[in-house]
């Protein structure tokens, strides 16, 4: 039997297409990347070869909330992501708008295309970002597209709400672009690339990275630039979702209009990103706006340095439907529809980092039920909040659902200090190539990382001296708060420590430093520092696992339940939770009745062993 | 004394209550650990119930023991006695049990006549309460029987109610459900169990003020404020370097942070006043043998609690009481004399732990026999001897006994003064000298008032004249979070130059204090 994968574009040039900002990771975002290239996924890969500023955010905190971030050449992006799909084999790639699902007795069997054409398929994955029923706002005017000069999917809209999805609005924008030729630098602040930069991807070094790399600029709004925004922001668009027509946006991720009404007394600084090597254009980051053209020129003429910007394109605000992600289950697969999968914005995310993250586990569980003949048993690729980042945004979304665009932060992870980007390759290729997604390549190279790692660390915890050694040979360096006047210490007690890294090890013992590669070095490192965190994370996530992956009793009847309040009831029967990790995370679920949901589980999973025990006994 | 373990009760069993409604007597003996006086409310969270949760398993066709009964009041002879009826099928008591049939209007007296169900034999006339739910004390339907305090008519309605298929609570299992509903947090559950077994005016308003979510309200606070302080922190962590608003952010943060620990600190330094109100003050007596340490322990309790003898060496074991003295709470206790020739291993056995006493005491009596005292020096001598421990924490109180042997000698009186004199300007620990006589009642009420003052002064603090008792933590286990969470803070502040690692300890301190009012999630089930 064989199997095809159709990957359909609203536009087959599009593969790539980066609707706003071209650049990837950045804090909690970093940490996506890295674990989709852990599970051999092409977006750090594809990021690496296109980066033309490489930076990492965050620098001066500890390394478990760092966030790597790239500038990438839209083109070149481009250029890569179609070669590396292009050489996937039974992939074939098809042009065209989606127009509609076919749906038979509640599960799905294919697409029909916007020429007619139906295409058979046991899964289907959608990812229809800003489109599914997209509207561009600029001003007053709306035009019905997710991207300016293309077109939005209205059809589907309907369909998914006639199947029993809850469908509501988000609103997202992005901001002018401008002529770097016309931008006067000399004033601003200049903001060059890391050097040497650190790649996503773990099969990447730095010398795989484009050689030349560029440098972004920093400027502020000004007073002018507030006032001219107050006064027109009656010209405003006005938008389907949010308070007063305000648009639901990304709160983390505000429009310049927002931030002038929340701050007003304020400025704001504002990245000048560079789009690409042989690229004029500029990307203001931090100004993403919607009103009129007319209006726009003045605030960007408002700005120091941009007094003569040309704008090459205006900035507009696109608000699309999104279904409530709590009608999910972890594989990414519906409840209602099975064989259908939603990945990216239309579970209500921001961010290509979180579209991406998304995607990667609804293609491997698409991927793995068709290669399974369709069977409700097929075996799935699941991770949790303590695998990784990935985990916890997919149990935000089924748990809590999204009521305005959902962004990663390291703050939503409770494990931050077990989850780090560091590890991502640690916590996820074995998995991953265990499960058949990983390629023999990437994990030959884990391989030889994960013994690289166990050298250094024995060389490291063996290389044992004195306080007063290490005191004598590392300047301006004191063992404090020690028990002992001149406690042993070793190598890798000394990394745990704040205040030392590997160079001043390397004054020490050149020997422990030397030939070690830096994705070993940065794992090393804080390992030894968050060491005690480690440790009590590794119990709680045991713990968490074992009440967790408790399932809940199937068709449950929560009627009948005399401990739950009639809200509680409402709740569980809307979501039908599936693990008691799900219900701990539903709001509004007191923490009694967790405690007797709890105990059913406990029976519940006693009966299945029973069970279990009987039938093979009968057999 | 409660065993821990999977029945755990939340409350004391209803036979506590009983013991505690016989408290006419102001007195009660008890040979053993005062601490198990109070039924020890298990250490944290409710355990699920697991008797009731079989039914409630998978498939849940049984409606078994979802409603349940119990004799609330104590058992026994009484004017009217009262059974409590809790969960979805209480109403079944008015149409089984009562004639006539009806639920009654909620939350009204109702004079009717008790039925045994599907007979014509008429137990009682009763009056009815019904509380449907959610509003009740267990969140679910109830029914309230006061019934007269028979043990006929009590034995047949209880089992009338076994015959409606309903369940013997087990102990504590109302408040337990009444947790379960969201009806009360443990700090109030435990404030309940507290009022049920108070003896003593300061006990009760210390319970009243924890059950009505006084303690809660304080740790709610605290918990508020860690939160936004962690939010702050989160927010320097995700948005520092993009919004760049680092460190004067920080800056703020590490006086809040220190204000709360501050608080929190202060809070543990009170001198465990709050658990001395709840489980007594620990009061002990102790001195060389032979000097009437016995006579003393009688002469309070006003009953022979303690053998006396003038043989020396007749105690040989801890004896405790338990009394009000001034409406506060103490547990006194009289001790093996120490004997400095002893030899005897129960003697010496006996010795040890009465020296164990004296260092445990909040307020120490030690009494010597005026009769074999020389001089002030053979006193301290004696004194420091027996006593090397440091004993400056606590109340030490002198007493010398048997004064009646001088009765109307001036020239001793005058040497009383100077003794005292020269104990209170010589030994630091001894605050207060008292002469009196346990066989002619010479000095005794005066002795009770000095009592008084240092137990007083333990409990409510030399500032406070006035009880007001409302901010004290009342048990061990409300220390031990508080403890861990001040611990938690330390640990924040100190890295705070590293804030993911200060986050880290700024979840642990809030996870700490919501242990206390058990709003925990689900790992700590």
């Amino acid at each position: 039997m064989t199997n095809f994968y159709f990957c359909v574009f609203s536009n087959s040039n599009l593969k790539g297409v980066m609707s706003c900002n071209p650049s990837f990771g950045g804090v909690g975002k970093g940490h996506l990347v890295k674990e989709i290239d852990a599970l051999d996924g092409l977006m750090g890969i594809t990021a690496d070869k296109a980066g033309i500023h490489f930076r990492i955010l965050n620098e001066t905190k500890g390394p478990a909330v760092q966030g790597l971030r790239c500038q990438a050449d839209r083109q070149i992006y481009k250029r890569e992501m179609k070669r590396s799909l292009d050489r996937i084999e039974n992939l074939d790639i098809l042009a065209g708008s989606v127009e509609d699902l076919v749906i038979k007795d509640g599960k799905v069997t294919g697409i029909i295309m916007e020429n007619g054409e139906i295409i058979r398929a046991n899964c289907v994955v959608l990812t229809t970002g800003t489109f599914l029923s997209g509207v561009i706002h600029l001003g007053n005017e709306r035009t019905a597209a997710g991207r300016i000069g293309d077109k939005a999917a209205t059809g589907l809209s309907k369909t998914l709400n006639d199947a029993g999805f809850a469908l509501a609005r988000l609103k997202t924008g992005t901001p002018p672009r401008l002529s770097s030729k016309t931008i006067d630098y000399s004033e601003l602040t200049i903001q060059y690339p890391d050097n040497p930069p650190v790649p996503f991807s773990e099969l990447h070094t730095p010398s795989d990275l484009i050689a030349e790399q560029l440098t972004c600029w920093l400027t502020r709004t000004t007073e002018r630039t507030t006032e001219i925004v107050r006064d027109n922001l009656e010209k405003l668009p006005v938008f389907d979702s949010g308070e007063d027509g305000e648009g639901q946006g990304p709160r983390y991720c505000p429009s310049l209009e927002v931030k002038v009404k929340r701050y007003p007394e304020r400025t704001h600084h504002i990245w000048l990103e560079p789009e690409g090597l042989d690229d004029d254009t500029v990307y203001p980051n931090g100004i993403s706006m919607s009103l009129p053209r007319e209006v726009q020129t003045e605030v960007i003429k408002s700005i120091k340095g941009l007094e003569n910007a040309k704008i090459t394109q205006f900035g507009y605000a696109v608000e699309y439907d999104y279904v409530d992600p709590r009608q999910l289950q972890p594989t990414l697969e519906t409840k209602n529809i099975p064989g259908l999968f939603f990945a990216g914005q239309i579970n209500g995310t921001t961010g290509y980092e979180e579209a991406g993250a998304q995607g990667i586990i609804a293609g491997i569980n698409a991927g793995s039920k068709s290669i399974n003949g369709n069977n409700e048993s097929y075996p799935k690729f699941i991770l949790d909040r303590g695998d990784g980042y990935i985990g916890v945004l997919i149990d935000d979304l089924l748990t809590r659902g999204a009521n305005e665009p959902y962004r990663m932060f390291t703050s939503r992870a409770e494990f931050r200090l077990s989850l780090r980007q560091d590890n991502a390759d640690l916590r996820l290729t074995k998995k991953g190539y265990d499960f058949g997604i990983v390629d023999q390549f990437r994990y030959d190279t884990f391989l030889r990382k994960q013994e690289k790692i166990s050298e250094t660390s024995e060389k490291l915890k063996s290389k044992v001296l004195s306080a007063k050694e290490w005191e004598s040979m590392i300047p301006n360096f004191i063992v404090r708060n020690s028990k002992s006047q001149n406690p042993k210490i070793s190598a890798y007690e000394m990394l745990g420590r704040s205040d030392i890294d590997w160079p001043l090890l390397g004054l020490v013992d050149p020997e422990l430093v030397n030939e070690v590669p830096t994705p070993v070095k940065l794992f090393l490192r804080s390992e030894a520092l968050y060491k005690d965190q480690i440790n009590t994370h590794k119990t709680k996530i045991t713990n968490a696992r074992k009440d967790e992956h408790l399932s809940l009793p199937e068709n449950i009847d929560y009627d009948k339940l005399p401990f739950l309040s009639r809200e509680e009831t409402e709740k569980l029967k809307k979501f039908k939770p599936q693990t008691l990790g799900q219900v701990v995370r539903l709001e509004g679920i007191t923490p009694a009745s967790l405690v007797l949901l709890h105990a059913m589980c406990r029976t519940h999973k006693k009966t299945l062993a029973k069970e279990e025990m009987y039938s093979e006994i009968e057999m | 004394p409660f065993l821990r373990g999977a029945r755990a009760p939340l409350l004391p069993r209803h036979r506590v209550q009983t013991r505690a409604s016989r408290g006419s007597s102001d007195v009660c003996v008890l040979h053993r650990p005062c601490h198990s006086f109070v039924s020890q409310t298990p250490e944290v969270v409710p355990q699920p119930r697991r008797e009731s949760l079989s039914t409630w398993a998978f498939p849940l066709t049984s409606e078994g023991n979802e409603t349940v009964y119990a004799l609330s009041s104590a058992p026994g002879r009484a004017g009217i006695s009262v059974i409590r009826v809790s969960g979805p099928s209480a109403s079944r008591v008015f149409s089984d049990m009562t004639r006539p049939t009806g639920i009654p209007k909620e939350r009204r007296a109702t004079l009717r006549s008790l039925y045994a169900p599907g007979t014509e034999e008429e137990l009682d006339k009763a009056i009815l309460l019904w509380f449907p739910g959610p509003n009740s004390f267990t969140g679910e339907d109830m029914v309230e029987l006061h019934v007269h305090g028979s043990i006929a008519v009590v034995n047949s309605v209880l089992e009338s109610l076994a015959g409606l298929g309903f369940g013997m609570a087990a102990p504590g299992e109302f408040s337990q459900r009444a947790f379960h509903n969201g009806k009360m947090d443990i700090s109030s559950i435990e404030g309940l169990a507290d009022l049920i077994n108070s003896e003593t005016q300061l006990q009760r308003r210390q319970a009243l003020w924890q059950m009505a979510g006084g303690a809660e309200k304080k740790y709610e606070r605290w918990v508020q404020d860690l939160t936004k302080l962690l939010a702050t922190v989160e927010a320097l962590i995700d948005f520092g370097d993009d919004e760049q608003i680092e460190m004067e952010v920080l800056k703020d943060v590490i006086p809040r942070l220190a204000i709360v620990k501050r608080e929190i600190d202060s809070h543990l330094h009170d001198n465990k006043r709050g658990e001395m109100i709840r489980s007594g003050v620990m009061v002990a007596i102790v001195g060389p043998p032979n000097v009437g340490k016995s006579s003393l322990i009688n002469l309070l309790a006003r009953r022979p609690a303690s053998i006396v003898s003038p043989i020396k060496g007749t105690t040989r074991d801890v004896v405790e009481v338990r009394m009000d003295i001034g409406g506060y709470p103490i547990v006194i206790a009289d001790t093996a004399g120490l004997n400095q020739e002893a030899s005897d291993e129960i003697e010496l056995e006996g010795m040890e732990r009465a020296k164990e006493r004296f260092k445990d005491a909040a307020v120490r009596i030690v009494v010597f026999d005026i009769g074999t005292v020389e001089n002030s020096n053979h006193v301290i001598a004696d004194f420091q001897q027996l006593f090397s421990e440091d004993s400056s924490n606590g109340e030490t109180i002198v007493v010398f006994n048997k004064v009646d042997l001088h009765n109307g000698d001036e020239a001793k009186l005058a040497q009383y003064e100077s003794l005292k004199q020269e104990l209170v300007q010589n030994v630091k620990a001894i605050k207060t000298v008292h002469f009196m006589s346990c066989a002619q009642g010479e000095g005794v009420s005066e002795f009770l008032g000095v009592l008084e003052k240092s137990v007083q002064t333990l409990l409510l603090g030399s500032s406070r004249p006035s009880g007001e008792c409302g901010t004290l933590i009342t048990r061990a286990r409300h220390r031990k979070h508080l403890e861990d969470t001040s611990l938690a803070l330390q640990q924040a502040e100190d890295h705070i130059s590293s804030l993911e690692i200060a986050s880290e300890f700024l979840k642990q301190s809030i996870d700490c204090i919501g242990r206390i009012t058990g709003r925990v999630d689900i790992e700590d089930v």
